[in-house]
């Protein structure tokens, strides 16, 4: 197993919660960008981790990406940096050098009605997209475009789009886009190298991994409250009733945290595509701990932690949003145990401890 | 930020391990086709069979991680682990070696004298030694402390009185490890005054009593002392150290891969009955359950790598503990629900059988070794909140 860079770690660590603040991700929800803290994390290398130095990134592993994802769920970041790890892989696997800025991607599906069409010299790019993370705020977004009946990448700047502005439940921009017959370069259409399950396994990869950062966050902001909110004269924490409880977020928690460290293991070691049943077992069991969680560390809140005022909901709001992006854990779930179902009982264990 | 004692950092399985993991696996195999034993849920509780144990023995997969001078063969918890988590999964006769293979061989080797140690361990790891556990009363349960089956001095050793209840398996045990009251209670300190007493289980002044489970099947026993006699070459570790012996035991104790995979049999039984089955429904449950098997699976290895390294995995085994063995109960619930047709009593099929079996041994797996709630506030413990 690839352990994740120590070094990297403590330095986006420190980064993160000294600049993605409850002040800075409330501004971000009203739609101002955090300018400072996606620079910062830009000059430090950790928007384009995982990117080939020769293609302009860090030259890091995809573990080091991922263990980034995660502290970006746990201080509930307001920046794209799941998607552009996205865009940016998607790029690096073509061999393309990555731009700087703030990336987003747009997968193959039905979210995505984009379509590539050469006139004369040149290919002209139309069509809609909905709920795009973090569109308006991108210098680049990547899309997946078939061109000429293959399956591309196209890299369209910031100015080529029209944006309707959305939020998700996160209060992240989910904007949807429209581009009106702008030409593109002809070496901004890239043949794609990476399989839609591949980026799409990918895609799932990334939310799971924010959930269990910021569900590691609500498990500590409820240990915390706890022991500080007095109510009978003691704190909450000492009524066994509240034990139970975050003993249960706790072990939601650890499970979260392990399966997801597996699927990306499992990248490191036999590739996106490869990867995509532990991937899927991955959002199956994350997203029954996410129900948990948001209830368990709501409840343990009471009413302080259902207003805006309290940053509980910074974290469980992103966990809802981010359960629902890139298929939701019914859909994975029933992909793993068709194949399950198929390769009989005795594949299971092998599976299973593989 | 909160601090926050829990941690599972990854763990691997080295190479050595993996090829054991296969001869287990053929072996296991091996068996299964021979009708040695069928697979069943709860194996390590009620698969009772020397001759499987035996056979473990001789190829060397018992007393795994002991000395070699005590019959071990000073092998990893790691390895441990893998023959521990096969074994279970294909549902294998476990149970007679189960309990002194993982908590009291480990102890005696640490707290046990050389005599104690050249006595039991060679043939606790041949498989022809069986011990049973000695710790629960009528009175302590959750609350092991308020133990009161005590010990008296006496010429030459100890007098034993009193008696421990839910012991499984003592009918089939050679020994246990009794945990006694050597000194009188001390309300300014409960854990002062205990002691771990060995006592042969066909000696003067031991009776056993079978008690039933649910199911009406014997697993459980009474085991009463009257003045029964303990020499002092019998007694394990310091007298009045017994409670810091049996802590460090218990960890052994809920750490392992039995507190998940209690019904992992009836699992495999359900897919053989589902084959090729196209319903959404099903495959989606299949999923689900698999995933959660695959968290359990990966917790469990890595608390186990933490054993391994020596280190103090109290909350983390409770916790995995917590979550397995509730799951043991769940994945039992929604199997039940996915399977409609319901046949004869007087033939049920595998999967039936089993299925009864799982749900009236379901209590069980969230009372043993510690019941759900004590471990949660273990938990709670461990994440600072009291």
């Amino acid at each position: 197993m690839i352990l994740a860079d120590q070094i990297l770690v403590e330095s986006a660590t420190k980064l993160l919660s000294d600049l993605s603040t409850v002040e800075v991700i409330n501004a971000s929800e009203k739609g101002e960008w955090a300018k400072d803290l996606w620079e910062t994390l830009e000059d430090s290398g950790l928007t384009l981790a995982c990117v080939p130095e020769q293609l302009g990134g860090a030259g890091a592993s995809l573990t080091d990406a991922f263990a980034i994802i995660r502290l970006a769920g746990y201080f509930a970041a307001p920046v794209p940096l799941a998607d552009t790890l996205l865009a940016s892989y998607a790029l690096a696997q073509a061999k393309q050098k990555v731009p700087l800025g703030p990336m987003t991607f747009i997968p193959v599906g039905s979210n995505n009605q984009l379509t590539a069409e050469l006139t004369g010299d040149s290919w002209v790019l139309s069509g809609q997209a909905i709920a795009v993370p973090w569109a308006r705020h991108a210098a680049h977004v990547v899309a997946r475009v078939d061109c000429d009946g293959k399956p591309c990448l196209v890299l369209i700047p910031r100015s080529g789009i029209q944006v309707t502005e959305a939020n998700s439940m996160s209060g992240e921009p989910a904007d949807d886009i429209t581009i009106s017959d702008v030409s593109l370069a002809k070496d901004a259409i890239i043949p794609a190298a990476s399989s839609d399950q591949a980026l799409n396994n990918l895609g799932a990869l990334t939310r799971v991994t924010g959930m269990v950062g910021s569900i590691e966050k609500v498990l500590h902001q409820s240990v915390q409250y706890a022991t500080e909110r007095v109510q009978f004269g003691r704190p909450i924490a000492k009524f066994q009733a509240i034990q139970q409880e975050l003993a249960i977020l706790a072990g939601e928690s650890a499970a979260a945290q392990v399966i997801v460290d597996a699927a990306i293991g499992e990248v490191e070691s036999a590739g996106a595509e490869e990867a995509g049943l532990r991937i899927a077992a991955a959002k199956a069991r994350v997203g029954e701990a996410a129900g948990k969680a948001t209830r368990i560390s709501h409840q343990v809140h009471g009413a302080i932690g259902f207003t805006y005022e309290h940053p509980l909901h910074h974290c469980t709001r992103r966990i809802w949003a981010w359960r629902e992006e890139y298929g939701i854990e019914s859909e994975w779930a029933t992909l793993l145990g068709k194949t399950v179902i198929d390769h009989g009982p005795d594949a299971l264990w092998p599976w299973i401890t593989a | 930020m909160a601090s926050i004692a829990l941690r599972f950092p990854p763990s691997e399985l080295p190479e050595s391990a993996l090829h054991l993991r296969d001869e287990v696996r053929a072996f296991v195999k091996e068996e299964i086709a021979a009708g040695t034993f069928q697979p069943t849920v709860d194996s390590w509780l009620s698969g009772i069979s020397p001759e499987f144990s035996r056979k473990l023995g001789e190829r060397g997969w018992l007393g795994m991680s002991w000395s070699k001078k005590y019959g071990g063969h000073e092998r990893s918890l790691l390895d441990r682990f893998v023959v521990s988590k096969e074994l279970l999964a294909a549902g294998a006769p476990v149970g007679v070696h189960w309990a002194g293979d993982r908590q009291t061989g480990p102890m005696l080797e640490t707290h046990g004298t050389e005599y104690q140690k050249q006595k039991y361990l060679p043939a606790m790891a041949r498989g022809e030694c069986f011990f049973a556990l000695g710790l629960s009363e009528s009175d302590a349960g959750s609350d092991l402390a308020n133990v009161r089956t005590r010990a008296t001095q006496t010429e030459g050793g100890w007098l034993l009185n009193g008696s421990k209840i839910w012991s499984s398996g003592a009918h089939h045990a050679h020994a246990m490890v009794v945990l006694c009251r050597t000194s009188p209670k001390d309300d300014s300190n409960r854990h002062a005054g205990i002691s771990q007493l060995m006592i042969e289980t066909d000696q003067e002044g031991v009776t056993i009593r079978p008690i039933h489970l649910i199911t009406g099947v014997h697993h459980f026993n009474e085991v009463v002392f009257e003045n029964a006699f303990v020499p002092d070459n019998m007694v394990v570790g310091e007298i009045g150290g017994g409670w810091a012996q049996v802590v460090s035991e218990l960890a052994f104790e809920r750490s392992g891969p039995e507190r998940f995979l209690s019904t992992f049999p009836l699992f495999l039984e359900f897919l053989k009955v589902v084959k090729g089955t196209r319903e959404p429904r099903i495959q989606e449950m299949v999923g689900n359950l698999t995933a959660r098997y695959t968290a359990l699976y990966n917790m469990s290895l890595r608390v186990m790598g933490m054993l391994a390294q020596g280190e103090r995995v109290d909350t983390e085994a409770a916790l995995v503990k917590d979550v397995g063995t509730r799951y043991e109960s769940e994945l039992t619930e929604a199997l039940r629900l996915l399977v409609h047709e319901r046949g004869s009593f007087a033939e049920p099929t595998r999967f039936e059988s089993q299925l009864m079996k799982a749900l009236l041994h379901s209590p069980g797996f969230t009372l043993r070794g510690g019941t759900n709630e004590i471990l949660r506030g273990m938990i709670a413990r461990g994440l600072g909140l009291r």
